[in-house]
């Protein structure tokens, strides 16, 4: 099905069938205004930063307006490689998404992830309101816009359409349920 | 009382009147006499006949046919009734509900009139048929009735004034058995019709000539709501244990009734000898059983549930029937010259139990049940398990029919199935208890519905205070404060960890003047919590009855922040000048302290001081660094709103910080407090394009959180506000006024011109978009390519702007059509719209063809049908001259051209310029250029800097 059907069935109703396909399909090719570390813009304009975050999973079902709003509190931040973003049981108070570079998941387990451009990490601990259940580090230069948990929640209490936005695509999702579960060990009593 | 002392004085009899029906705890408001007087008498005459028919009904059928063969008229009346009710329903749906009354009741009098001609024939038939009329009739007339009286009387009229309409009712059948006695014996039995015949005549001239004017709408909804319910409540019953429990009871009860009706015809048979003894003998009964039920009611029925509570209310009818029985079946073998006075108390003492006691307790046991469920269930108990209980105990009598078993002997079924009905009360009892515990749990018991006179609920509401949930503790509280039962509350309560809690019951200890607590309030005055060290200082000066001013003077020194500010609060109301200044003196240095902890319990006292004292402060402190400081100064105003004090100094302050979405909600409620005098302030920010675009657009839901008139008026003209934001916000506060207050009925003409310019401004999206699609990527001119396209297959955010912008006229068109028709219908045609099959999106169509005129029917078509997009875009051209500019053209005007008042629009010239660079529109180059020399607006300019030097290379 694609975004809009779910989104905006109105619309599907006889304009966007040609605008429209997959979310999954989405393929910025490279002559895009994609900013690198090496491009004298070294800061992503609004409209770059909802373009950035109209394409990451969780906000798939979001429309332009509200993308507009999310954007408004994503600020840019520029990580070196190696650097670490946040260490297991870290208090979890952003969440990221990596517009260039790469950055490495290591659960408590051992278990590896990379997270790429256009990927989101740190989101299932700002929901679940847990503790970091896994470390972060930087593999190469990266560029990231960070939502503050704060922020975050702050502009959900005030936009329901958003909250059902992000409900309608954790519930198509089962692995973001999962991953949920997962990450919800029980709060250690560190003080 | 309040509204009696404020009507104008008026004359001595008007007083003694006021006050003798005063007397009787009857509370007759101004403007309510003539409709109450015309209810009770209508009601009288009403009964009067019913009862003078019934004397007749079975003096007429025992000298007929027999008393023992009285099981197939009832078997006969439990299987024409509920026949006869849906064709009621069905027919009367053309006719006012006064003038059906009139009507029925000279139907039911000229038919009258025909049995009187027809009992000449002496034939049995006649008997019977006049059983099962008068039996029928009977129920409709009282179910029209009391229809009528329902939409006479709104809900808390009808709680006030039906014990003196029903007053009327019982007096009626006390009238209506001695006509029948005494016209039988003056006149002639058959004659006496022709009696009951003029009262209905009586009733249906005075609701000919006193019956308000008043469009009342004719029963049939409500009667076929009943039959629906009443259906629909099968399942209810089913699912529910408690309410299968009460459904065996009455079923029980009903059935026990019919054989006690029985042994009293029998016995009434027995021991006389013609027509009129009959006739007499059965109209002395329905005058003493009426006498009984109104003694019983006044005297015993609330004794009993307040003494004894509902659990022995229960059993009161079922023991005193076996008792009865018992005593029947005694004297039938024993003693028979007993038998008739055995009868008379049997008979005397199930109804006079049936119609007091046993019809209020039996409301009582529904108020635990959910209220959504509660109709439906008593509606299927009303409908079905009466007359279901006639028919299952006329079968099980039909041997009596049949000479099998005598009359005498029917006892014994009486008692079985009274022990039957004895076990199930106790089942029912507890399941009662459970259910209100239930119910309590779920704060879904309104104070109004709780007894707190059953001790079953007392005890329930006593446990509630113990409840590990704070919720319940703090409705248990609320329950016993409101029935003023403060005495029961205990002073370990204060010890509660919820402040809430805590600060509730020092309200009701204050209240109960429970001098006890004392030591426990004084413990308070350094809790944590602001408000309860407010209440507890309150508490205190009122339990006291004394001046606390020299202990708390010393508290100003305390190095307890807290401490201080009870201190400040308590001698911030003093008189005396002097303790004024050290008050003030130390309130001035809690809000100069640098640390906002210090700052945050001021402004938490602030809420506790009656305004405007400290009104500067509170300013000061609306404007404080600290987010927490300046939520607490906000609710400190709210609270002083709450109180009455509308101090305007506020007022701007807090519409300003509705700009915060940290603090939105709580300046919204405080503004809310304030009320409709603050709707001109609120309507002049909302149209005020100097102000802050976030403030302006928060105040649409603030106005129709005030609600009323006012809010619709500012609202509705609002509705042009430029802003497509804004006007989103403005029809959905207008629909969720409406959807508040049915009542409220917006002006139509200003509605609908919007609904035309939303439906104009769709199609101009929906135009900008197709031509978006046409667009040549690549240089569709033919110029080279630096770059190669984009290639995905994603809509472009300049879409996706263009399809939100039609998303929201859409929702717009929906709402404004539900200011102006039935909301819910519009709002499930909308959902019929989107859905995928198609028959419902053409029932949606159909509908709303039928339902819109004109040219906003027009309008709203060339958006929602389906119709081909050239058949579309020939109708936006016709009926609003809108045409498609090529795609360039498009383009170019959604890059440069802004409407104004339009907040966002940036965001459509951005996207614009985006969309022109991502799919390489090199002839539209000269665009990006162009903008970036002369569009000024920050966005604007930001997303020129950034596309300047990829389409420079």
């Amino acid at each position: 099905m694609c975004r809009s059907h779910h989104g905006r069935p109105w619309v599907t109703l006889y304009v966007l069938r040609d605008h429209v396909s997959k979310p999954r399909d989405i393929i910025h090719d490279d002559s895009r205004l994609k900013p690198t570390r090496k491009d004298p813009l070294t800061t992503l304009t609004r409209i770059q930063r909802v373009v950035y975050l109209q394409a990451v999973d969780l906000f798939t079902y979001c429309n332009a307006e509200q993308m507009m709003r999310i954007a408004g509190i994503a600020r840019q931040r520029d990580f070196a490689a190696g650097e670490k973003v946040y260490s297991v049981n870290d208090a979890a108070e952003s969440m990221c998404c990596v517009v260039e570079g790469t950055v490495k998941l290591r659960g408590v387990a051992g278990s590896e992830r990379r997270i790429e451009s256009r990927e989101i990490f740190g989101v299932s601990e700002i929901l679940s309101d847990r503790l970091r259940s896994e470390d972060a580090w930087v593999d190469s230069d990266t560029v990231a816009l960070v939502i503050d948990a704060e922020d975050f929640f702050d502009l959900l209490s005030n936009n329901v359409e958003i909250v059902k936005a992000l409900f309608r695509q954790l519930l198509r999702s089962p692995e973001t349920f999962e991953n949920l579960h997962e990450t919800a060990t029980p709060q250690l009593a560190t003080g | 009382m309040k509204s009696r002392s404020a009507r104008k004085p008026r004359g001595k009899t008007h007083e003694a009147h006021d006050s003798w029906l005063s007397y009787l705890e009857i509370d007759l408001r101004a403007g309510e006499a003539d409709i109450s007087w015309l209810l009770f008498a209508v009601h009288f005459l009403l009964l009067m006949f019913q009862y003078t028919a019934k004397a007749l009904r079975q003096s007429i059928f025992i000298d007929s046919l027999g008393a023992d063969k009285l099981p197939i008229v009832y078997l006969l009346v439990a299987l024409c009734s509920y026949p006869l009710l849906i064709a009621h329903s069905r027919m009367v749906d053309r006719w006012a509900q006064g003038r059906l009354i009139a009507a029925s009741s000279l139907a039911v009098g000229a038919s009258l009139l025909a049995f009187w001609w027809l009992f000449k024939t002496q034939s049995d038939w006649v008997s019977i048929a006049f059983y099962v009329w008068i039996s029928v009739t009977g129920i409709l007339l009282v179910s029209q009735f009391w229809s009528y009286a329902c939409h006479l009387l709104d809900a808390r009229q009808a709680k006030r004034l039906f014990g003196f309409v029903g007053a009327g009712g019982i007096l009626g059948s006390i009238a209506g058995g001695q006509l029948a006695r005494w016209a039988s014996g003056a006149l002639d039995t058959y004659t006496t019709l022709l009696l009951a015949a003029a009262v209905l005549a009586a009733l249906a001239f005075l609701m000919h000539w006193k019956a308000p004017r008043a469009n009342i709408p004719p029963p049939c909804a409500d009667d076929a709501q009943a039959l629906t319910d009443a259906r629909a409540g099968f399942s209810v019953v089913r699912s529910s244990p408690y309410l299968r429990l009460i459904a065996a009871i009455m079923l029980l009860s009903g059935m026990v009734a019919q054989v006690v009706d029985l042994q009293f015809g029998w016995a009434i048979e027995q021991n006389t000898s013609n027509l009129v003894e009959r006739t007499a003998a059965f109209g002395n009964l329905y005058s003493v059983m009426g006498i009984g039920a109104l003694i019983f009611q006044l005297a015993a029925t609330a004794r009993i549930h307040r003494r004894r509570g509902v659990g022995f209310a229960l059993r009161v009818l079922p023991v005193t029937n076996g008792i009865g029985s018992v005593g029947f079946l005694m004297a039938a073998m024993f003693f028979p010259g007993l038998l008739l006075w055995m009868a008379w108390l049997l008979k005397i003492g199930e109804n006079g139990l049936r119609y007091s006691l046993e019809q209020a307790t039996r409301e009582l046991l529904f108020l635990p049940v959910p209220e959504n469920q509660r109709p439906k269930a008593k509606a299927f108990i009303d409908v079905f398990i009466q007359r279901a209980a006639k028919g299952v105990a006329a079968i099980a009598l039909l041997p009596v029919v049949l000479g099998w078993i005598s009359v005498q002997h029917t006892a014994w079924f009486s008692l079985v199935w009274i022990v039957i009905w004895i076990g199930l009360v106790g089942s029912t009892h507890r399941h009662y208890v459970r259910s209100f515990r239930d119910s309590l749990l779920r704060r879904l018991a309104p104070a109004n519905e709780v007894d707190v006179f059953d001790r079953a609920t007392l005890e329930v509401l006593i446990e509630g205070l113990g409840s590990a949930d704070p919720r319940e503790t703090l409705h248990s509280l609320e329950l016993l404060s409101v029935h003023d039962r403060g005495h029961l509350v205990p002073p370990l309560m204060l010890h509660h960890e919820d402040p809430e809690i805590r600060a509730k019951t020092l309200e009701i200890l204050q209240a109960a003047e429970r001098r006890d607590a004392m030591p426990l309030v004084e413990r308070l005055l350094m809790d944590p919590d602001a408000e309860v060290r407010a209440a507890a200082t309150r508490a205190l000066a009122a339990l006291t009855r004394k001046d606390l001013r020299q202990q708390m003077l010393e508290r100003l020194g305390d190095p307890d922040v807290r401490i201080r500010s009870t201190a400040v609060t308590y001698l911030a109301s003093r008189a005396d000048p002097e303790v004024r200044l050290r008050a003030d003196s130390c309130f001035a240095e809690l809000l100069a302290d640098g640390d906002p902890e210090v700052r945050l319990e001021a402004a938490r006292a602030l809420g506790e001081i009656a305004d405007p004292q400290y009104q500067a402060g509170m300013v000061r402190l609306l404007y404080d660094s600290d987010p927490r400081v300046v939520r607490a100064a906000v609710e400190a105003v709210s609270a002083r709103v709450d109180r009455g004090a509308r101090n305007p100094l506020y007022v701007p302050i807090l519409i300003s910080r509705l700009h915060d979405r940290r603090l939105k909600h709580e300046a919204r409620k405080a503004l809310v407090a304030y009320g409709r005098n603050v709707i001109p302030a609120l309507q002049h920010f909302m149209n005020d394009e100097q102000e802050e675009i976030w403030v302006r657009r928060a105040l649409p839901k603030t106005i129709a959180r005030i609600g009323g008139a006012a809010a619709l008026t500012a609202l509705t003209e609002s509705l042009t506000a430029p802003d497509p934001f804004l006007r989103r916000k403005v029809v959905e506060a207008l629909s969720s006024l409406r959807a508040n207050n049915h009542q409220l009925s917006p002006q139509r003409a200003p509605i609908e011109t919007q609904l035309i310019i939303e439906c104009q401004g769709h199609l101009r999206a929906l135009i900008d978009l197709t031509q978006l699609k046409k667009l040549p990527s690549n240089g569709g001119n033919g110029q080279s390519q630096q770059q190669p396209a984009a290639t995905s297959s994603e809509p472009h955010l300049l879409a996706r702007l263009l399809a939100d912008r039609m998303d929201d006229h859409t929702h717009n068109i929906f709402r404004l059509l539900g200011l102006v028709h039935p909301q819910r219908d519009i709002r499930a045609a909308y959902q019929s719209l989107l859905s995928d099959r198609p028959e419902r999106r053409a029932h949606a169509l159909e509908y709303l063809d039928n339902l819109l005129q004109g040219e906003v029917r027009m309008a709203v078509f060339v958006v929602i049908d389906d119709l081909p997009f050239r058949e579309r875009l020939r109708l936006a051209k016709k009926i609003f001259d809108l045409s498609p500019a090529s795609s360039a053209d498009t383009l170019r005007r959604l890059a440069t051209h802004r409407s104004a008042g339009d907040a966002d629009a940036a965001w459509m010239t951005a996207a614009a310029l985006h969309y022109i660079h991502d799919h390489r529109l090199t002839h539209l180059y000269p665009v990006i250029r162009r903008a970036a020399k002369v569009d000024l607006e920050p966005l604007v300019q930001e997303t020129t800097n950034l596309l300047l030097p990829h389409i420079d290379q």
